[in-house]
């Protein structure tokens, strides 16, 4: 990758609706028994409203998916440090985005400084190290 | 050793771990010890409250070690993810979130296990804090991966609104061939709600 530099804004990945029932295959693929994912009447419970809340792994692959398009292969992944602010529910609108704050040309690293949004609240920020 | 962490509970514990054919617990398999810590939580564990006494046996989990295990990306795994997530499908080289998923394999034991360590029930809110991949390869569908893990600390900590909670890190590191250097490693921090959030 040529021509990279401080401050150049990513491509913003976007999902358009998170969907509860993705949410179902996850928590089988996980092995996660957590019903947070799958059982609303547990999510009440919790205080944490009406709808499933999303995986925090499966947010963590989207910002990831975001520093991947952006460096040009899966294979050019360094290092990702994610931070979960906060939950996404069943039916949101996801936005990553973010810009480069860093690059390296000796070591041929950019890093990434990114954030996701669920209906414009942050709810995961994050630094990614890829091979430029 | 895990069982002496908990010096409060030791003598239901070894009850366990008798009733569990183990002889000589010194010599119990790390797998079998923490077959007989979900047998425990899962039955006594239940009526007993965290306290801020065991908040500090909580923390001497810190250096404990995962059974570990050889782990196997099943390539049908790889595809539900890469679906799952909206990602393209690549036969060659898996995406990079599918290390958090071999690592938990890695550990040798399941998520429910994990929290069956720190005595949170499935329903009691447990959430991801942060996590840290770090990659010196890529991954392969249908690859297999030696892994090795241990719990680097366990916190007592109080937000406002998060209200008492415990703070888990642990790591997993993910091998080719047993002794090379890990193609990736993941650094994970669970956060254990322990009391209703301050809502004032």
């Amino acid at each position: 990758m040529a021509d990279i530099a401080v401050g150049q804004q990513v491509q913003p990945l976007v999902i358009e609706t998170v969907d509860a029932e993705k949410m179902k295959i996850v928590a089988a693929i996980l092995q996660d028994p957590n019903p947070i994912h799958f059982d609303v009447s547990v999510v009440q419970r919790l205080g944490y409203g009406e709808r499933p809340i999303n995986q925090g792994p499966v947010n963590m692959a989207w910002l990831i998916e975001c520093a991947v398009r952006f460096a040009g292969g899966r294979d050019r992944l360094r290092r990702s440090r994610v931070r979960f602010l906060g939950n996404v529910f069943a039916g949101e609108r996801v936005v990553v985005s973010g810009s480069v704050t860093a690059v390296d040309p000796a070591d041929g690293v950019a890093e990434l400084t990114l954030e996701a949004t669920a209906d414009g609240r942050p709810v995961l920020t994050g630094t990614v190290l890829v091979t430029i | 050793m895990f069982y002496q962490t908990f010096g409060s509970l030791l003598v239901i514990r070894q009850d366990v771990l008798q009733a569990a054919s183990k002889p000589n617990r010194k010599n119990l398999a790390p797998r079998a010890m923490l077959d007989a810590e979900r047998c425990f939580n899962r039955t006594v564990g239940r009526i007993l409250l965290v306290s801020e006494t065991r908040a500090t046996d909580y923390a001497q989990l810190a250096g404990y070690r995962f059974p570990g295990a050889t782990f196997t990306l099943p390539e049908y795994v790889a595809w539900l993810w890469e679906d799952a997530i909206l990602a393209e499908h690549d036969a060659s080289v898996a995406h990079p979130s599918l290390a958090f998923f071999i690592a938990m394999q890695g550990t040798g034991v399941d998520i429910a296990d994990v929290m069956a360590l720190l005595d949170a029930p499935p329903d009691s809110g447990v959430m991801f804090g942060e996590n840290e991949l770090e990659f010196n390869g890529a991954l392969r569908p249908g690859g297999t991966y030696v892994c090795d893990a241990e719990i680097l600390a366990v916190e007592r900590k109080t937000g406002k609104r998060a209200g008492v909670f415990d703070r888990l890190t642990f790591t997993v590191r993910l091998r080719e061939t047993a002794g090379s250097e890990p193609v990736a490693t993941s650094t994970s921090t669970w956060i254990f709600p322990r009391s209703e959030p301050d809502d004032g």
